[in-house]
């Protein structure tokens, strides 16, 4: 039985190729992953997470991308909603596949969106969640 | 009043002379997240030399030290450094050691105003 090879690096790797795609990048909404540490100063950003666990089938995965949504605290919610809207478009349904010969990454059309409140470490934030499940489909080789 | 104390602090670290040294503080100027490579995107690193004092350096394990680094508020703003989080590296008698960056908890960069304390973590490769 061969080992289970590159499915974590395999779906971040999918996941990335969203955020590096022309038409995310146009939306002009700056997204990082959790472990960077970014210098720069946004007015609204977003910070996503990756939770995933064995599908229990051929190696694959499944599990939920987190996605807090962070803008200007004071001015309501609307434009975190509008923000999670454009989450929505890009991955509600969606299937990204950077190596379609081993593996692909399905999100469901289902997705939660949360206001949190103010962010805990930066007041004049809010903070909302945005959580959407995926798949992970390796591929038999 | 808080010129006072401004004052005090200037005079307490003049008098502490060859005590404090220079310490290097270093942003890796990241200029985003390249999701082509996976990896952070880096400009030229920017580094500025304050003096400062090593106020302790303790063991949390065998593999790694912590050094609690005092400054004087007052240097820092005088070189338009306004927020230590920025630094990720600060380098003590030409040894590198990563800043901290806690939230809560002991470690926390603070800043009274006149005085900012942070620390910086020294991990054995």
């Amino acid at each position: 039985m061969t080992r289970v090879q590159d499915r974590f690096a395999g779906l971040y790797a999918d996941i990335y190729s969203l955020f590096n795609s022309a038409p995310w990048i146009a939306e002009n909404i700056k997204t990082y992953p959790k472990g960077y540490v970014s210098n720069e100063v946004n007015t609204e950003y977003a910070i996503f997470d990756v939770s995933s666990a064995d599908e229990g089938f051929s190696d694959s995965l499944r599990g939920i991308l987190f996605i807090d949504i962070y803008v200007p605290n004071g001015l309501g919610p609307t434009r975190a909603a509008k923000i999670a809207d454009i989450f929505d478009k890009y991955l509600a349904g969606a299937t990204f596949a950077t190596n379609a010969q081993k593996a692909i990454t399905q999100f469901r059309r289902e997705s939660t969106f949360i206001i949190r409140g103010p962010a805990i470490d930066n007041s004049s934030k809010l903070r909302s969640t945005y959580q959407i499940q995926f798949n992970y489909f390796k591929k038999e080789t | 009043m808080r010129s006072t104390v401004k004052g005090y602090v200037r005079k307490a670290f003049a008098l502490l002379t060859d005590l404090a040294e220079n310490v290097d503080f270093i942003n890796s100027n990241s200029t985003g997240f390249n999701y082509a490579t996976g990896l952070p995107a880096v400009s030229a690193p920017t580094t500025y030399t304050i003096k400062a004092v090593v106020i302790s350096k303790s063991m949390l394990d065998p593999n790694k030290s912590i050094t609690k680094i005092l400054v004087a508020t007052e240097l820092l703003e005088a070189a338009n450094i306004y927020d230590l989080s920025i630094f990720d590296k600060v380098t003590v008698k030409g040894v590198a050691m990563s800043v901290v960056h806690s939230k809560d908890g002991q470690y926390k960069i603070t800043n009274n105003g006149y005085t900012t304390t942070l620390y910086a973590i020294l991990e054995k490769s």
